[in-house]
Order: structure tokens, then C-alpha cells, then sequence
């Protein structure tokens, strides 16, 4: 039940830990005014209350559409996250340093924090009002949600400290690549939901690399929010996770130099 | 020029996405059911054939929610009580995948076994093996 408990909070609660690691370096590596403790506090509500509200709600979905109302829920929320995120990504590598252009930065950035914090969240108090109701080991969820919270904590501070100084010591774009990669495990997650519903075609795997790292290990688990890591991806998850990369990475490098031509950008 | 490029970005997206849909076409797979309770998969193993893809049906008679897991199946999905889910797996290589409940890991674990079996057409429906003396799965 401990163990348990602290390994679904892993699983649920690090994408909330990484993102906010990953959009506070983005906010305060540059010099744009983060959000207000107003906003802050008001979107931190905001998000217990729908999260609440979905998990309540997430029987009658799951039922819905032939009963692939959660995978076509969730996989569209994380679509949302991957096109937001490398809006994100765009727009901080070609900031002409607007007023209007860090308005739109700070409603993605908020967006993304908002549906990973739902999506996750909810499933987490799916789980948890399951236990409560069964009134069993209480005592061992409370401890198992500390330790749980502790290691997320651990691990995006650590994380926060390490692209900072990978930001201004090795390259700028550190943890703006980190964005990317976060975002394409979203997707890999949402193609991962489509194919267990058989709206997307799915295949023998390309390779197998369980027996290297596992996905239920405790790297593994990482690698997965950090990268989208799989051990047996299918050849239409390697190709989107290709392509998911490389476009956006193509716009932004190409708008950036076109930016530059025009003397938009110096 | 940057809003231009994002709706750009934004428009060749979504038009993969749409071409990636229309690509898998719904076709009839054979079917298999589990049925959890008291926080026991029923049959615990399952045997299907090899590269085919199949639909599993899960039941929840518990009346605690119960959550799908495999990390080998890559597959994942909550069921709520009394209520059924869907998820399709495969085409997969001879092999043992196992599964297990996310909510009672130490009770509720299964195995889906991939062989190359002989599937037998009979009327329109596939008979399968299973580990309890080789029941109709159907």
C-alpha cells in the first residue's frame, strides 16, 4: 500500500514537478515578469477544482463514445500540451522581445501547467477516494503521499538547478530543448491512448530495451516523463516522435533567421 | 510574422493528425474477456495468437474502481465498478506479457499468453485456449 501509493504519486505527480521546474527556468532566465501570487494563487485553485470535478466526471466519459471516452479525453489534452509547449518553444527562440509576444508566452506556459496539473491530478484522486472509501491504510496513504511528494520535490529542484546552470554554461537553449522533449512524451502518451483503442494502428515494436531500462523501473519512469522514453515503440511512435521534433524545431530555426534578416531580431 | 509561423506550425499539425486517423480502419478483431474480482483477474491467463491484434473486454464486478496496467502490453486503463473497458493489444511475438491491477498489485495479476495457435473458425467466432481447461473465451 506504501509502496504503492508512493509509486502512483511518482507516476502522477512528477510531469506536474518537471513542468514547473521546466516553465519557471523558461520565465526566469529571461526577462519577462512571471506571474503575479494573485494569478498564481487563483490558477492553483482553478485547477483543484476542475481536477475535482473531472475525477468525479471520469466514469461517465470512460463510458462514452464506445467506451473510449478516456482515451479520446485525455489523448486530446495531451495533443494540447505538445501544441502548446512548442508554441512556447517557437516563440522563445524567436522573441522580438514584444509586449504582446511574453502576453501569449505567459497564456501558453499557464495553459500547459493547467491541463498537465488536471489530467494528472484527477487520476490521482481517482485513486485516492477509491482507498478512502474502502477506509483502509489510511495511515500508509498519508506516508506514502509525503515520501511521494518529497521525491517529486527532490527531483524538480535538483532539476531546476541543473538546467539553470546547463542554460548558462553550456547553452541557452538547454532547457528550452528539455520543453520539447517533455512535450513529445505527452504525445507519445497520447498515441500510446489511441492505439490501445485501435484509432491509431498499432505494430510490433521496433526494438525492446526492457532488459536495459524498464519502463516500470525508477529510471525508467523518469526517462518517460523527461523524454517519452519507451522500451518498445512501434514504428508510427518513432516516426511522430521524429517528426514531432523535428518541425518545430525547423520553424523556429527558420523563422529566427528570417527574423534576423528582416532586423526584427538582433 | 511570429503569430503567422505558430498558425502555420498549428495547420500542419492538425492535418497529420487528421491523415494519421484515416489511416487505421476499423476492422473486426477477435474478442477476449477477463472479469475482475475480488480483486482477482478471471482467467488469469489468457491465450492468443500471435501477430493479431485483439480486443480484450475487462470487467469490474469489484465495487472498488480497478486500474489495467501492463507495462509489457504498453496498455493502461482505469475501470470503474460494474462497468466494462476496452483495449485492444497486439499484433505481438510468442512470448508471456504480463498484467497486473494498479490499485491491488499483489493480488490481481494476470498474464496474456501469445502462441502460434491453431484459431478455429466456428460460425464467425474464434475459440482460444485458456488456463482453466480450455474454455470458450467468447
Amino acid at each position: 500500500m506504501l509502496i504503492n501509493t508512493v509509486l502512483l504519486f511518482l507516476q502522477n505527480a512528477l510531469p506536474i514537478f518537471i513542468i514547473t521546474s521546466l516553465l519557471l527556468i523558461r520565465f526566469s532566465s529571461e526577462t519577462i515578469k512571471t506571474f503575479s501570487v494573485k494569478w498564481l494563487v487563483l490558477g492553483l485553485l482553478f485547477t483543484i477544482i476542475i481536477a475535482f470535478i473531472l475525477s468525479n466526471n471520469l466514469e461517465n466519459i470512460s463510458q462514452a463514445a464506445d467506451g473510449k471516452g478516456i482515451e479520446l479525453f485525455l489523448s486530446l489534452g495531451l495533443l494540447l500540451v505538445y501544441l502548446f509547449s512548442m508554441g512556447l518553444f517557437i516563440l522563445n527562440s524567436t522573441d522580438s522581445g514584444t509586449g504582446y509576444d511574453s502576453f501569449i508566452k505567459k497564456q501558453l506556459a499557464f495553459m500547459v501547467f493547467i491541463i498537465i496539473s488536471i489530467l494528472n491530478g484527477a487520476h490521482f484522486i481517482v485513486y485516492l477516494t477509491n482507498y478512502w472509501a474502502q477506509a483502509q491504510q489510511i495511515e500508509s496513504m498519508l506516508i506514502g503521499i509525503i515520501l511521494g511528494g518529497g521525491i517529486c520535490l527532490s527531483i524538480s529542484i535538483l532539476f531546476y538547478f541543473l538546467l539553470k546552470y546547463a542554460d548558462q554554461n553550456i547553452h541557452q537553449k538547454i532547457s528550452s530543448y528539455f520543453l520539447v522533449f517533455f512535450a513529445l512524451g505527452q504525445l507519445m502518451h497520447a498515441i500510446v491512448l489511441l492505439q490501445q483503442v485501435d484509432i491509431f494502428s498499432s505494430s510490433q515494436p521496433v526494438w525492446n530495451s526492457s532488459s536495459i531500462i524498464a519502463e516500470n523501473s525508477e529510471l525508467g519512469q523518469l526517462l518517460t516523463v523527461l523524454f517519452g522514453y519507451e522500451s518498445t515503440p512501434s514504428p508510427l511512435q518513432l516516426i511522430i516522435y521524429v517528426l514531432a521534433f523535428i518541425i518545430p524545431v525547423m520553424i523556429s530555426h527558420f523563422t529566427s533567421i528570417r527574423l534576423f534578416i528582416c532586423g526584427e531580431k538582433t | 510574422m511570429i503569430n503567422a509561423y505558430l498558425c502555420r506550425y498549428i495547420k500542419v499539425f492538425f492535418i497529420s493528425v487528421l491523415l494519421l486517423l484515416s489511416f487505421n480502419l476499423q476492422a473486426k478483431r477477435s474478442e477476449y474477456h477477463i472479469a475482475i474480482k475480488n480483486h482477482l483477474f478471471e482467467p488469469a491467463k489468457i491465450v492468443i495468437p500471435a501477430n493479431t491484434k485483439v480486443k480484450l473486454i475487462i470487467y469490474n464486478h469489484d465495487e472498488n474502481v480497478e486500474e489495467f496496467d501492463s507495462f509489457d502490453l504498453n496498455r493502461e486503463k482505469v475501470i470503474f465498478p460494474n462497468q466494462q473497458a476496452i483495449i485492444f493489444i497486439g499484433p505481438l511475438l510468442v512470448g508471456e506479457y504480463n498484467f497486473f491491477g494498479e490499485y491491488h498489485p499483489h493480488s490481481a495479476r494476470g498474464k496474456v499468453i501469445v502462441n502460434n495457435i491453431e484459431n478455429v473458425n466456428n460460425g464467425g467466432t474464434k475459440v482460444i485456449e485458456i488456463d482453466k481447461g480450455g474454455q470458450n473465451a467468447n
